[in-house]
């Protein structure tokens, strides 16, 4: 028995990992009939429309996993199971197996899902306009960067305290809080400056809230979009995505991705001082 | 003589202004077998638990003379996660030492412990006294030179606790034991020495015999009368 093995059965044998496969599946399931009836209603629906609805989706798996991987990570929040762990295995070695497990889990759930959308997409609407393997495998490796900047953040946040339910709160305001916060100002902004008629695809380079929350590293996340590149878009040089059209530029959120880059090192060694100083 | 196997030099633990050991010094040599008696709050705990690495000591020294992960800590209520089984949960405590004890030593461990009849049970729903025989089987397994036992037997029955003190005195010739208890026929029963604590201080170290006052007197009576002084006097 080794540490990621009972990780693993922590998760699967209980609510906790079959909760998460469910979800994933059903953002898969959400996404084809939601399709089938645009189609059924319109007459047209593409494939990468519901790979579009299947990301927005899974955000409710995101939030799961967070909560998952939290209570995960704040295991001093019971003392005795956490002596029996910190006197055989460093805390290091709890940690790394931790990440080894949800991080990949995670990434793997999510594209299991993009492949079975796609699969059904492929099947029963409308793929004339193909997706660009280019720019999807461009997609992939930004959402990996992206997935990897939640490691850090989460490990911080679960270091902050020893309870499981303060460091998944923590975790979530700092996830949903922070662009919450964001939105209401960039409204306001707009709103005093008299731009709030501005459409809103073009909000963040109007507005001064919005464009330093670019530098926010989750907006990474933003290039998700990247998935879903047709040859279409390709040739027009825009891609569109929920209404919003968007310039197709592959540095699109480079921002986000420096502060990515130079925070997760931060984060990682912030939250490995707090762990390595914790008393039992 | 050899070196001890621990060594403990005016060790100290403060949080603040409280001072929950206050230099405390011990020596314990291959095979002894030592007690640590004192009300609760004293200290106890708080001592293993610098000894097995788990609080950090404001001052003093600590020396080992066995391998670190030769040192392992029984705290007072284990606990594990509710969905392994017992099986699992010892072959996990196993893992560090997977070079040296081999896989038939789980059930062995488990057998020994009075788990057998519940080793592919679930540790979820166990009672305290079932959880302190496993976390005997958890330290066990790693086949310690230095054990430390914080209160082993509080949540056990009578022959639990029989069971118990019969490991304990079966370690003798492999290992060194420093356990803490409220149960002071059991340090009577196995301990070759004792330190008796309170407030953190060292009020007695030395043999179990040595603390009576007179040969009518009883182990009890002395170490009451060391914690109460007010005693000698009624």
């Amino acid at each position: 028995m080794t540490l990621w093995k009972a990780e693993l059965i922590h998760l699967f044998r209980s609510w906790r990992g079959w909760t998460l496969v469910g979800i994933y599946l059903l953002a898969s399931f959400l996404a084809s009939i939601v399709g089938y009836f645009i189609e059924r209603a319109t007459g047209s629906f593409t494939h990468t429309g519901a790979l579009d609805i299947y990301i927005a989706a899974s955000i409710v798996g995101l939030l799961l996993f967070v909560g998952i991987v939290v209570s995960s990570l704040a295991f001093d929040s019971n003392k005795d199971a956490s002596i029996f762990l910190r006197t055989r295995f460093s805390v290091k070695q709890i940690l790394v197996a931790k990440i080894l497990v949800y991080f990949p889990l995670s990434s793997a759930l999510f594209f299991f899902g993009f492949l079975l959308t796609l699969i059904i997409g492929l099947l029963i609407f409308d793929s004339s306009d193909p997706l660009n393997w280019n720019w999807f495998m461009w997609g992939f490796l930004l959402e990996i960067v992206a997935g990897i900047f939640y490691v850090p953040l989460m490990l911080f946040t679960s270091s902050i305290f020893r309870g499981s339910v303060a460091s998944v709160l923590l975790t979530l305001a700092v996830m949903i809080g922070i662009p919450a916060i964001g939105a209401t100002l960039i409204t306001v902004e707009l709103l005093m400056r008299g731009l709030i008629e501005t459409p809103l695809a073009q909000w963040e380079t109007v507005s001064y809230v919005a464009q330093v929350l670019l530098w926010w590293p989750a907006a990474l996340s933003d290039t998700q979009v990247f998935l879903t590149v047709t040859e279409s878009e390709i040739t027009a040089g825009t891609i569109a995505s929920f209404g919003q059209t968007f310039e197709l530029d592959a540095h699109f959120r480079w921002k986000p991705l420096v502060t990515t880059i130079i925070s997760g090192p931060i984060l990682t060694l912030l939250a490995w001082y707090r762990y390595s100083r914790r008393e039992i | 003589m050899n070196r001890p196997v621990l060594e403990i030099s005016n060790l100290t633990k403060t949080y603040g202004k409280l001072v929950a050991v206050a230099g405390l010094d011990l020596k314990l040599h291959q095979g002894a077998i030592h007690g640590l008696v004192g009300p609760n709050g004293s200290g106890k705990t708080t001592m293993l638990s610098i000894v097995s690495g788990l609080k950090r000591k404001t001052a003093g020294e600590i020396a080992f003379g066995v391998p670190a992960n030769k040192v392992m800590l029984m705290p007072d209520t284990p606990d594990f996660s509710p969905l392994l089984t017992v099986r699992e949960v010892v072959d996990l405590a196993r893992y560090p030492f997977r070079e040296d004890v081999s896989v038939d030593s789980v059930e062995q461990i488990i057998e020994r412990v009075g788990l057998g009849d519940s080793i592919d049970r679930r540790v979820g729903g166990f009672s305290r006294g079932m959880k302190q025989r496993l976390g005997l089987a958890t330290a066990l397994i790693g086949e310690p030179q230095l054990l430390l036992l914080d209160e082993p037997c509080s949540a056990l029955d009578p022959l639990g606790r029989r069971e118990m003190m019969d490991a304990i005195l079966q370690l003798k010739s492999k290992s060194t034991v420093l356990f803490s208890t409220h149960i002071l026929s059991d340090v009577e029963d196995v301990c070759d020495s004792v330190t008796v604590i309170n407030d953190g201080k060292a009020l007695y170290e030395g043999t179990v015999s040595g603390i009576k006052k007179s040969e009518d007197q009883s182990f009890e009576d002395a170490v009451l009368e060391l914690l109460q002084p007010a005693r000698r006097t009624e």
